[in-house]
């Protein structure tokens, strides 16, 4: 995996979810021979209304669970791993111990049920809970363990050096001593927003062609609908000498709008966006960053704006450095 | 992703051309990679408080210089960059007229041939993006 991908946390640290993995694997071996004929699809009202393979059902909850249950537990840890200063300790590591654990009981219970050998113990066996246990408490001394890559100064960012920033900020003093209007554009769209025009299709395909009560169709397809407008798009954050505006979607529905006249200090921030923000999009801060408010799909860098009144947004780009440059020359624009 | 456009009233190139030639700058520069999204039309115009035409002439001009990539109803996007140098025929049309006036223009500045190819050798010394 670290060959496919670039890595920023050992590969080792999942040894416990994957061994929940295979301990699914092996409860259906030892279930096995399965049923032959039994329900593997449910209309409304949980009448079955497919038949086939006793292995199609826990095979798919085994396989999906499992694989969305590591890839999830993987992208988590990886994103705090990126964007940590130095060490500290990740509570969502045993996110994906706690979704396989989850998959083998259901494994194990689809096991028992479909088995032509009598039950081991009751619903979900007494092993099965020692074994997610076990598997979260190895994740937790592991994530104590794990070494991280970050002990060491962060490397520079191409393109966002102080040379660039100090141009920056000459090519805007030039700008603003002649009057001439201006524009600094920053864009996030990163690669998996890629993801939402496809899940929002997919949604709405389903609240159309989908068998389930009115109500939940709609539900569906406005669902689909948010997906596709709001969350497709990026954010793009606009600084004039007027102020500072942040829009999203392919819309382009404006989001925050700030006049240089209400922004009391902007400065380059360096931020840790699952400790700090519980992931990404618009987001309410916790620790140093509570009360912040953050926009940011991407990194973990960005420009934190202090408004007059005393309201903090924490807008992300990954030029913190040039966009902090463009607020402070907009909010000197109005001095005389 | 950032750009940075600036207008200039003073300068005599149309506005268009003044956009047109800073996007070209900053892909020059590395500010701007190829793939990279400008702001639509709509966008641009609004946050510059130019007409919507004048920024669709200069992304039109930016698409024939094979620069940008314009698709209808698709944010504006950086094309990938030539990977061999141009024909003699387009060199000489956009490039050695142009060079040409510059040589005059140094001629009557005072500027010896030497100081004008040390002039052109501190600026591509000194570019950042540029192709070695």
């Amino acid at each position: 995996m670290s060959a496919l991908v670039r890595l920023h946390h050992p590969a080792w640290t999942h040894a416990p979810a994957l061994a929940l993995f295979l301990g699914a694997a092996a409860a259906f071996l030892g279930a096995s021979p399965l049923a032959e004929n039994v329900p593997t699809r449910f209309g409304p009202g949980g009448v079955p209304v497919q038949w086939g393979s006793g292995w199609i059902v826990p095979l798919g909850v085994l396989f999906f669970g499992g694989v969305v249950g590591l890839l999830v537990g993987a992208a988590l840890d990886d994103v705090w791993a990126r964007h940590e200063r130095r060490k500290r300790f990740n509570p969502l590591v045993v996110v994906d111990e706690l979704i396989l654990a989850g998959v083998l009981a259901v494994a194990v219970q689809h096991a028992q049920a479909l088995s032509r050998r009598p039950p081991l113990m009751g619903p979900v066996p007494l092993w099965v809970w020692f074994a997610g246990g076990l598997a979260v408490l190895a994740a937790v001394v592991i994530e104590a363990v794990r070494p991280s890559e970050n002990e060491r100064p962060e490397p520079s960012r191409p393109g966002d050096s102080a040379d660039r920033a100090a141009e920056l900020v000459g090519e805007l003093q030039a700008a603003e001593a002649a009057d001439r209007p201006w524009l600094f554009w920053s864009v996030q769209k990163p690669r998996y927003l890629r993801l939402f025009p496809l899940f929002g299709c997919g949604l709405i395909a389903l609240g159309i062609l989908g068998d389930a009560p009115l109500p939940l169709r709609v539900v569906v397809l406005v669902g689909g609908a948010t997906a596709l407008v709001l969350m497709s798009g990026g954010i793009r954050t606009s600084v004039t000498p007027g102020g500072v505006a942040v829009r999203a979607g392919l819309l382009g529905l404006p989001i925050l709008r700030l006049g240089a006249r209400e922004i009391g200090e902007a400065v380059a921030y360096a931020f840790n966006p699952l400790a700090e923000f519980a992931g990404y999009g618009y987001r309410l801060g916790v620790g140093r960053c509570a009360g912040v408010r953050a926009i940011n799909l991407e990194g973990g860098t960005g420009v934190l704006l202090t408004t007059a009144k005393g309201r903090r947004y924490l807008i992300g780009t990954d030029r913190p450095e040039q966009m902090a440059a463009a607020v402070n020359a907009a909010r000197r624009a109005l001095q005389p | 992703m950032t750009l940075l456009l600036s207008l200039d009233d003073n300068n005599s190139r149309p506005i268009y051309l003044q956009l047109a030639v800073q996007v070209k700058e900053q892909i020059r520069r590395g500010a701007l990679r190829p793939g990279d999204e400008l702001p639509s039309v709509r966008e641009l115009a609004s946050e510059l408080g130019i007409n919507l035409h004048t920024v669709h002439k200069a992304y039109q001009t930016l698409r024939d210089d094979g620069v940008l990539r314009l698709r209808l109803g698709r944010v504006p996007r950086v094309a990938p960059l030539r990977e061999t140098p141009a024909d003699r025929g387009e060199v000489e049309a956009r490039i050695t007229a142009r060079l040409s006036e510059l040589i005059t223009e140094a001629f009557h500045l005072g500027l010896s041939q030497k100081d004008f190819r040390s002039l052109v050798d501190d600026l591509l010394d000194s570019d950042r993006g540029g192709r070695r």
